[in-house]
């Protein structure tokens, strides 16, 4: 597949608050209605937006240096479905973190590293790039 | 989020509806923790649970790990499409014991 490039993308720019979660799942959510993805997939875009945003939101900017997020939402080709999620706070790769061993007993589990595990198995493919001082990460699902 | 609970001979049911994501969790730890008091024996029923994020997950994992230290159990039934998946990619279906319907939860309590 052709990787799209910002022209390709609706764009949404908002300050990274957890107020603002719901309206960056609102805006894929209807982008993607628009290609009449199935409700178990919604669901799943949502939960991946959930996760994804959260980690920027509370760990991008820290001492309280407000920062913003840029999310991008495009549709390729038939049953895809694009999303770009672009912040200029600290350099995380999310997809760095070993998965979290989830076979182990519930004593010793950790409260928490569960979400980008999420991340990975529910969305098709994940990709991580810093560049220009930002990190860029983009998901796709096929729809 | 929406929670209930109904007192049975064997259990507890706490009776959830809605989603269980950021904005919930805290909420809906804090009434499960409420509701439990010095009960046992927990069955929590997810029929009306249409999403879980990590949030939610975290609530639950340390709802069941408060639970298990006070010698009790806390048992999951009717888990549905994402709820169910959810739970499995998490391992968290290995780790609680989950039944189909809410009758066998309450054999099995």
């Amino acid at each position: 597949m052709r990787q799209p490039d910002s022209g390709d993308f609706s764009w949404l720019q908002l300050s990274a608050t957890r107020e603002n979660l719901p309206i960056f799942q609102e805006f894929v959510i209807n982008e993607a209605k628009r290609i009449k993805t199935s409700a178990e997939i919604l669901q799943k875009v949502e939960l991946v937006l959930e996760e994804t945003l959260l980690n920027i939101i509370c760990y991008a900017y820290p001492h309280n240096h407000e920062g913003s997020i840029q999310l991008g939402c495009c549709l390729p080709g038939p049953g895809e479905l694009y999303i770009r999620i672009v912040d200029s706070g600290i350099a995380f790769d999310p997809l760095s973190r070993p998965d979290p061993d989830v076979g182990q007993p519930m004593q010793d589990r950790e409260v928490g590293g569960l979400g980008i595990h999420l991340v990975r198995r529910m969305a098709d493919r994940v990709e991580y790039q810093r560049k220009d001082e930002m990190n860029i990460l983009d998901i796709v699902f096929r729809t | 989020m929406e929670i209930s609970s109904q007192k049975m001979d064997k259990a507890l049911i706490i009776i959830v509806s809605g989603r269980l994501d950021t904005t919930t969790a805290q909420d809906f730890e804090s009434t499960c923790l409420d509701l439990i008091g010095n009960e046992k024996n927990i069955v929590v029923d997810l029929q009306e649970v249409e999403y879980v994020s990590s949030a939610g997950l975290r609530s639950i994992l340390s709802v069941g790990k408060k639970v298990r230290s006070d010698g009790g159990s806390l048992i999951f039934c009717n888990l549905k499409g994402m709820v169910r998946e959810v739970f499995e990619i998490s391992g968290f279906a290995s780790i609680f014991n989950i039944y189909e319907t809410r009758e066998q939860a309450l054999e099995a309590a």
